[in-house]
């Protein structure tokens, strides 16, 4: 079974995060510039939030709020759902799909930020293990996930 | 022959339109009204696929503009669209993802004189839900 571990590992390690006081502005450049659609947010070493073009689009943008005279701290999102390493993939593809996240912080036992899991970084992994799985039984019958 | 749920069999019809000339503000009200994340840009005569307005094309534009201005939907969108067909896999549609590194592609239907229809989108969500659904 899939893990959060088996996708971390997978990704690079570097991780971007915004601080509150932080402009939207900045968040945002940040954003456009790495091609990232959130990004979590950490105040002396603990997640505070996530930012993500989602808060941005409904908090923002029909406000005209000027994003450079606005910080990060009000437009994020501060309830935040978690994952951690040991966590099953299937248990991340439930959350995300009953609570339409895309981005899910992931955490250490001592909840220290140490990651962020997206929806294509599941996908991606579940295709590719099935790919796998394919390539290991080819000739033999393949039982597809998306088989019905 | 590859076995597994088609497009058509997994997801329903219909699509959230703009036009190329639509302003920018309009679309980003439509897209925020609707809570999706992105618009397919269909011409106005014709309804013919003319591309693809997402939630980073517009916060791009909201960056590099100080206010909405005259911007139009045709100077922000993606004229290159990945597209599928009703008929195709819904795992062809997740390779799609995978392989051009985007977060959605667009179900079109030719049309009589083999003009491309959008009739719906599917997108890493659609894909995720499905993928639940069938593993539950």
């Amino acid at each position: 079974m899939l893990t959060v571990k088996d996708v971390m590992q997978t990704k690079s390690s570097d991780l971007l995060t915004v601080k509150p006081e932080d402009t939207v502005y900045a968040a945002l450049q940040m954003m456009a510039a790495q091609d990232i659609g959130a990004l979590p947010v950490v105040a002396e070493g603990q997640l505070v939030g996530m930012f993500s073009e989602r808060d941005y689009a409904r908090k923002g943008i029909l406000l005209g709020r000027a994003s450079k005279n606005t910080q990060v701290q009000e437009m994020m999102t501060t309830s935040l759902f978690s994952v951690k390493l040991e966590h099953s993939l299937d248990g991340v593809m439930n959350l995300m799909t009953n609570k339409r996240i895309r981005h899910l912080p992931v955490v250490d036992a001592k909840n220290q930020l140490i990651g962020i899991i997206s929806i294509g970084d599941v996908l991606k992994a579940v295709i590719t293990q099935q790919q796998s799985t394919i390539s290991r039984l080819q000739g033999a019958p393949t039982v597809s996930l998306f088989e019905q | 022959m590859k076995k597994g749920r088609t497009i058509l069999q997994a997801k329903r019809y219909g699509v959230y339109t703009c036009y190329p000339d639509t302003p920018l503000s309009e679309a980003a009200r439509k897209m925020v009204a609707e809570d999706i994340s992105a618009l397919v840009v269909v011409d106005a005569q014709t309804g013919v696929l003319a591309g693809l307005l997402s939630r980073t094309d517009v916060l791009r534009a909201h960056l590099s503009l100080d206010e909405w201005g005259n911007a139009l939907t045709r100077d922000y969108m993606s004229s290159t669209v990945v597209t599928v067909q009703p008929e195709d896999l819904l795992q062809d549609a997740a390779q799609h993802l995978l392989d051009h590194q985007i977060h959605r592609v667009v179900v079109v239907r030719p049309e009589e004189n083999g003009t491309p229809r959008p009739v719906a989108v599917v997108s890493a969500a659609d894909l995720l839900y499905h993928l639940v659904k069938d593993t539950e």
